[in-house]
């Protein structure tokens, strides 16, 4: 069900049939891992499972006094960092009721007061973020950045060298943490996206790190407890960077989403010294606006700080950086004047004009075959070589549509030819891009340019093929570099299309090979060829498709759990396998014994809809084949010497986490909503307070006429980042708060209710049955208070509560409310009582409290 | 490293260990709390998708998984309180009384 | 080897800094504060490296210490009256544990009324906590016991936890000459503690505390009271020990060889005065004033409460006829616990010493030396009931 398999709480303990204490102690050992100390107060877990001489506990436990396990607690973990274990050893101490919400509750108050260090998942500085605009930044570069900018505005802000509890940074322990404002893509379980980022955090970096590369290329380090969801039977599961092994599949995006409102201009990669032709009128406005504010000209140059005689005209042009200047200082607007000028001119050369301000596929195509076959040379010319005749009037006939009137020169050597081109614009335009480099630019266009750069690219050093195997064929196409990060930033343009490829990277020779049908499909729709021979085999790979199924598994298979799924709906309706499927391959499929095409999953779909119209595992299913993600395999797993200062992390808002490079998903700082499964031991901090309600003082004793005591809010108020409340109706949302707890730096606090057969008086299986109604009638709402912010988990309609009554004739010791009569007036106070607290709770979450 | 057997210490005819501490080894497995129940579980292991939520929810932690990916109490344990058969989304488990 | 001049309770802040405990919890109350004061600037200035963990109350301190000790690190606590009682429940469970956890007693009267001043009623009522006792008269004593009851508690046959008693005001306060050897003695002294009771770690899992039913929970309670009772050696090979490798250096500062008693004048004497504490030093003058005056008399001071040391008692006084019994400490409704105790001894023994008892100094009410003669006197003469108390 996505919980860790292994127990720590041994069978044979003492605890009533039906316990609910008992479940929720080993959902919270199995949260904390081998790698804890239990602390216990007096209570009913205490008794149950230590009848000596045996024990239940397989993790080391110590049971102190009643109303003391938080003391201890402090005393074990400050024990544990004098041993430098701190960060390797979960503490949690458990409580019952009266252990703390009573006479425990000045203890809990002193550990919580007193706080302790953090814990943090972090990436390597180099690691590569790509932001919603497209731009490709590293992380470290990025974080260092903010908080170097927030640590001055702060220092302007308070005049001192000290940190305000309201600071843009904050620093706990010695994470320094900042809030940011760019975006950058995330998942949030159903597809991927640009979020938001919340804050981003640097802390200095550990002795190790786990360097992951998987097959298509993807490399990224990060530290050993940071967590990246893999595949398996169940479904997604985090895995610790240590824990993963070669073989793991891990979440990469097909498709990365950038928001294209800021598309970039020709202008924008021109050198700053190069002229620009103004139009006559432009010009003269500008001149009138400068004499308006300065007199003259002259004036206004010396105040700005450009070269007068710029404007003075014949044949004398205003600079790029002198016209910037100008704008900068009010006398003309960028904005417009990027939409007008296209006209350049180089150390009195001829001027050279471009069609368009902004690229067009006509450049884009160029810049790809200048990329692929051509090179800028030392004296500023580009040299285009190419023996395919075809392609050589490709490049004429764009050359000469882009820039009517300019000439290029071509010269055959044996067959091969030499195309000259002497345009010092588009010669800068090349360079700025990087074209040979680092074009990682270009991932910030619009699609159907970034195709036009990739049909450019492989035209010169791409390769379409079939390979011929035994019983199959299998086709593929190729993009040749020499350049690693030239390599890994065409994947990243394939993915802007939605292509998945992987990236061959050898000494001398950094391939992107697209395997999949679907993949090939794509590219041969998107980006196609120009040149001839190229053309003829895409048309033979089409014919390919369409005659035989390929055999080819790369990057289309489907997560294993759509194998259980289906298998579930055929039980589920009583359909047998076999209408569905001859071989019965479902039930291997299910097994985990055999992996399966997203394909062939959507075949035994339309199989299975004959016969079952609706249900909602489909939609299950449906997300589960989406084609915007595939399951990449890792290669290689290597533990790595971490060479700089800091790591870095970032947070994307609650329900997201994100995609580094694009690259596969890995966890947040702060974890959150139900999909996200599990993993495996995790290191935490030191203190904890869990708690479980057990005893019966119970919640709502009407016989008492107090409300029960709100623990989370006092605790809360102590300045605790993690507070929830959990319900063992809820397993996995409780497993979640718990690991969540476990992870979050400082002390925090979980509040479990678990449901007593004995002292509750119900039948010993309603226990989690009542868990649940306790929610879903808001008598025991979960929520979290992150932070101080409230967020509300369930229920989330006030207006769909169950009736409290349902939740409250259930149990024996609420008989007294319904025999001999029902007191209504008693059942109703509770019911608008359980009502007003739920609307405060989500009127504060809703206002941002 | 503690020496266990240093901390064991016989007073009488009786084996005890200073301050009472245990080593944390599930010890209480040797005890068959199975004895307690008066109902017990049966599953359907047809109707069984392996889905793991009676595992998960056993106070005991006795539900164990076969080599097929289903579920299975131990007997030696089940104290018989039917939350899993409560819970079970299939209804695969229904709990029939003990004989004897 | 530095000699100099502080407070006691500096004294032991001292020697808590040189016994390099990794694991502080205190919560501060008159009249021990000076002593974790001073440990906190040491932690403060890196001279001691431990965790000072700020609890909010004494029964913080007393369970953080005990979470800390099952972790294995060394650990230390201090208290006086009201904080120590307020760690009762957890004295017991500490010592059921086995746990050697060290604490310094600054002794305080016990409220109602609320008193700071000195008086035993809170040491002595937590004899039965299972806790090893031993009471300071002089600077020097406390920092020297302090230095031996980690050793003693530590000990793999003992493993009992243990309190030093030093008289709040009237010693804590008070300025004398001590000598504090070199770290490095120390160190051979006291090495590294290595833990032989369980401990928590995830590498070797460990349940402590577990519920004890009727079928065991005499027997281990017996092992943990006949470990007390064993311990009355390996104190004494602790103070020979440390008799042997720290030399007096200061006459009068302390025994010349430490024992769980030590006679002052008993040699000869017909009438001995017994006694705990830093009112010792009163009762050595009077003593050598009676003694100029030709009486033969003499003190025994107790350094070892718990285990109640019943053979150096016998010995000491076997030949003696008249025994005074000074405390400073009452069980309501009997006598002075030292008093009922010596007297069940010398009752088994056969004796026929006459014994009475003193009570002294309650609420820190000052004890003179006409106050020790004025009991000799009586002793001496047989007058006076057989609990009087000295107002």
């Amino acid at each position: 069900m996505g919980l860790p398999e292994d127990e720590f709480f041994a069978c044979g303990h003492r605890a009533c049939a039906g316990c609910g204490a008992a479940t929720a102690v080993r959902l919270i050992t199995k949260a904390a891992g081998k790698n804890s100390i239990l602390v216990e107060s007096t209570g009913c877990i205490e008794v149950v499972s230590t009848p000596y001489p045996e024990t239940s506990w397989k993790i080391p436990w110590i049971h102190g006094a009643f109303e003391n396990p938080a003391s201890i607690a402090s005393g074990i973990s400050a024990a544990l960092k004098t041993k430098g274990l701190e960060d390797k050893v979960n503490v949690i101490a458990l409580g019952g009721d009266g252990s703390t919400y009573d006479i425990g509750l000045q203890f809990i108050s002193g550990a919580f007061e007193r706080g302790h260090d953090f814990t943090y998942v972090c990436l390597s500085p180099e690691t590569e973020l790509i932001l919603s605009d497209g731009s490709i930044v590293e992380i470290g570069e990025l974080i260092d950045q903010h908080i170097e900018k927030s640590m001055l505005i702060e220092v302007i802000r308070s005049n001192s060298n000290k940190l305000s509890a309201s600071s843009l940074i904050s620093r706990l322990g010695d994470v320094e943490s900042v809030s940011m404002t760019e975006k950058t893509l995330s998942w949030d379980g159903k597809s991927f996206s640009p979020m938001t980022t919340l804050r981003a955090q640097r802390k200095e970096s550990p002795e190790e790190l786990i360097k992951v590369t998987t097959s298509s290329g993807s490399v990224i380090s990060l530290t050993p407890e940071h967590r990246v969801i893999v595949d398996s039977i169940v479904g997604f599961e985090w895995k610790e960077a240590k824990n993963l092994n070669p073989g793991d599949e891990v979440y990469a995006p097909r498709k990365i989403y950038i928001d294209v409102d800021n598309e970039p201009y020709i202008i924008d990669f021109l050198d700053e010294d190069i002229n620009l032709i103004l139009p006559e009128k432009t010009k003269e406005k500008i001149k009138s606006r400068l004499r308006e504010k300065y007199g003259t000209i002259k004036n206004a140059s010396i105040k700005i700080g450009f070269k007068y005689w710029q404007f003075k005209g014949g044949g004398r042009n205003i600079t790029l950086s002198g016209l910037k200047k100008i704008c900068q200082d009010g006398c003309a607007e960028w904005i417009e004047l990027r939409d007008k000028i296209r006209e350049f001119s180089v150390r009195g050369g001829n001027n050279i004009r471009f069609k368009s301000v902004r690229f067009d596929e006509d450049l884009m195509y160029l810049l790809g075959l200048i990329a692929s076959d051509g090179y800028l040379d030392k004296r500023g010319s580009i040299v285009f070589i190419n023996k395919e005749s075809q392609l050589l009037s490709e490049f004429k006939e764009r050359y000469s549509k882009l820039f009517c009137g300019r000439k290029l020169s071509k010269v055959d050597v044996g067959g091969t030819y030499y195309v000259h081109v002497n345009n010092p614009a588009l010669y800068m335009v090349a360079k700025n891009l990087k074209i040979k480099s680092d074009p990682k630019e270009i991932i910030k266009l619009p699609e159907p340019l970034i195709s036009a750069f990739l049909r450019g690219f492989f035209d010169g050093d791409g390769h379409c093929s079939i390979l011929h195997h035994k019983h199959t064929n299998e086709a593929r196409i190729i993009l040749t570099t020499t350049h690693n990060v030239l390599a890994k930033r065409l994947r990243l343009m394939l993915q802007r299309l939605g292509i998945a490829s992987f990236q061959d990277s050898r000494a001398h020779r950094s391939d992107i090979i697209v395997l999949s049908r679907e993949d090939i499909q794509g590219f041969i729709d998107k980006v196609g060829s120009n040149h001839p021979k190229k053309i003829i085999e895409m048309k033979r790979v089409r014919n390919l498709f369409d005659k035989q199924n390929p055999r080819g598994k790369y990057f289309s298979l489907a997560p294993r759990v759509c194998g259980v799924i289906l298998r579930e709906i055929c039980k589920k309706h009583n359909i047998p396998i076999t209408r569905v499927d001859r071989k019965r391959d479902i039930c291997t499929l299910a097994a985990g014994k055999r992996r399966a095409t997203k394909r062939r999953i959507r075949e035994y779909i339309d199989k299975l809809k004959e016969f079952v119209s609706d249900d909602p595992l489909f939609e299950e299913l449906e997300l589960l084949l989406k084609e915007d993600f595939y399951l990449d395999p890792i290669k290689k797993i290597e533990r790595v010497h971490c060479k700089s200062k800091y790591v870095y992390d970032i947070t994307v808002p609650e329900t997201h986490v994100f995609v580094p490079e694009g690259a596969f998903v890995i966890s947040n700082c702060y974890d959150n909503e139900a999909y996200m499964n599990t993993g495996i031991q995790r290191s935490g901090a030191t203190p904890y307070g869990a708690s479980t309600t057990t005893s019966p003082s119970g919640k709502l004793s009407i016989g008492k006429l107090e409300w029960k005591k709100d623990i989370l809010h006092i605790l809360a108020a102590h300045g605790s980042p993690y507070v929830a409340s959990a319900s063992i109706g809820y397993p996995i949302d409780a497993f979640r708060k718990i690991r969540k707890a476990i992870e979050t730096k400082g002390p925090t606090f979980i509040n479990i209710l678990c449901p007593c057969p004995t002292g509750w008086r119900f039948s010993s299986e309603k226990t989690i049955e009542i868990a649940k109604l306790a929610v879903e009638t808001g008598v025991a709402p979960l929520y979290e208070i992150i932070n101080g912010k409230h967020s509300i988990n369930r229920p989330r309609d006030i207006d769909k509560l169950k009736p409290v009554e349902e939740y409250l004739k259930l149990q024996g010791r609420y008989k007294h409310l319904f025999r001999p009569e029902k007191k209504e007036k008693d059942i109703d106070f509770i019911q608008s009582r359980i009502k007003e607290n739920l609307k405060l709770l989500m009127e504060m979450a809703e206002k941002g409290f | 490293m503690i020496d266990f057997e240093n901390l064991k210490v016989k007073v009488g005819d009786k084996e005890i260990t200073i301050g009472a501490v245990l080593e944390s080894n599930g010890s209480t497995s040797n005890l068959k709390t199975g004895a307690w129940r008066s109902m017990r579980p049966v599953t359907d292991f047809e109707k069984c998708t392996g889905c793991g939520i009676c595992w998960s929810l056993c106070p005991e932690g006795c539900i164990k998984k076969g080599d097929d990916g289903k579920f299975e109490a131990d007997l030696d344990y089940c104290k018989g309180c039917g939350i899993c058969a409560n819970e079970c989304p299939v209804k695969a488990i229904t709990m029939v009384m003990e004989e004897k | 080897m530095t000699k100099t001049v502080m407070e006691a309770s500096h004294a032991i802040s001292e020697a808590v800094k040189m016994i390099k405990p990794g694991v502080v919890a205190a919560y501060p109350i008159t009249p021990q504060t000076h002593i974790v004061e001073r440990i906190s600037d040491f932690v403060a200035d890196g001279d001691l490296k431990a965790e000072y963990i700020r609890v909010e109350s004494e029964f913080g301190a007393i369970s953080a210490c005990l979470g800390a000790s099952a972790t294995g690190v060394r650990v230390y606590t201090s208290t006086s009256a009201q904080g120590l009682a307020l760690m009762f429940e957890i004295l017991f469970i500490v010592s059921g544990m086995r746990l050697p956890v060290c604490m310094t007693v600054v002794n305080r009267a016990m409220s109602a009324p609320i008193s700071i001043w000195n008086d035993h009623q809170d040491s002595i009522s937590c004899r039965d906590t299972g806790w090893i006792q031993m009471y300071a008269e002089t600077a020097q004593e406390c920092y020297d016991l302090t230095l031996m009851q980690y050793k003693i508690s530590e000990n793999k046959n003992v493993l009992l936890p243990s309190m030093v008693c030093l008289d709040g005001f009237t010693l804590s306060h008070v300025y004398e000459p001590f000598d504090i050897p070199p770290q490095k003695q120390v160190d051979e002294f006291l090495p590294e503690y290595r833990p032989h009771s369980a401990i928590l770690d995830p590498d070797q899992p460990m349940t402590l505390g577990s519920i004890g039913f009727p079928s065991h929970y005499m027997e281990i309670r017996y092992s943990q009271i006949e470990a007390m009772e064993n311990s009355i050696d390996i104190i004494e090979k602790v103070f020979n020990e440390f008799s042997d490798n720290f030399p007096v250096q200061i006459e009068g500062s302390r025994p010349e060889r430490y024992y769980h008693t030590e006679g002052y004048r008993i040699d000869d004497a017909e009438t001995v005065f017994v006694a705990m504490g830093s009112v010792c030093g009163t009762i050595k003058v009077a003593v050598d004033k009676l003694r100029g005056e030709g009486e033969k008399v003499g003190l025994l001071k107790l350094i070892t409460y718990r285990p109640f040391p019943r053979e150096a008692i016998k010995n000491a006084l076997k030949d003696v006829k008249k025994v005074a019994v000074l405390e400073k400490a009452v069980s309501p409704g009997a006598n002075g616990p030292v008093f009922d105790e010596i007297s069940s001894l010398l009752y088994g023994e056969k004796s026929e010493a006459e014994i009475r008892n003193f009570i002294i100094g309650l609420g820190g009410r000052d004890v003179r030396l006409d106050h020790i003669e004025r009991i000799y006197e009586m002793t001496k003469e047989g007058k006076g009931k057989k609990q009087e108390w000295m107002f």
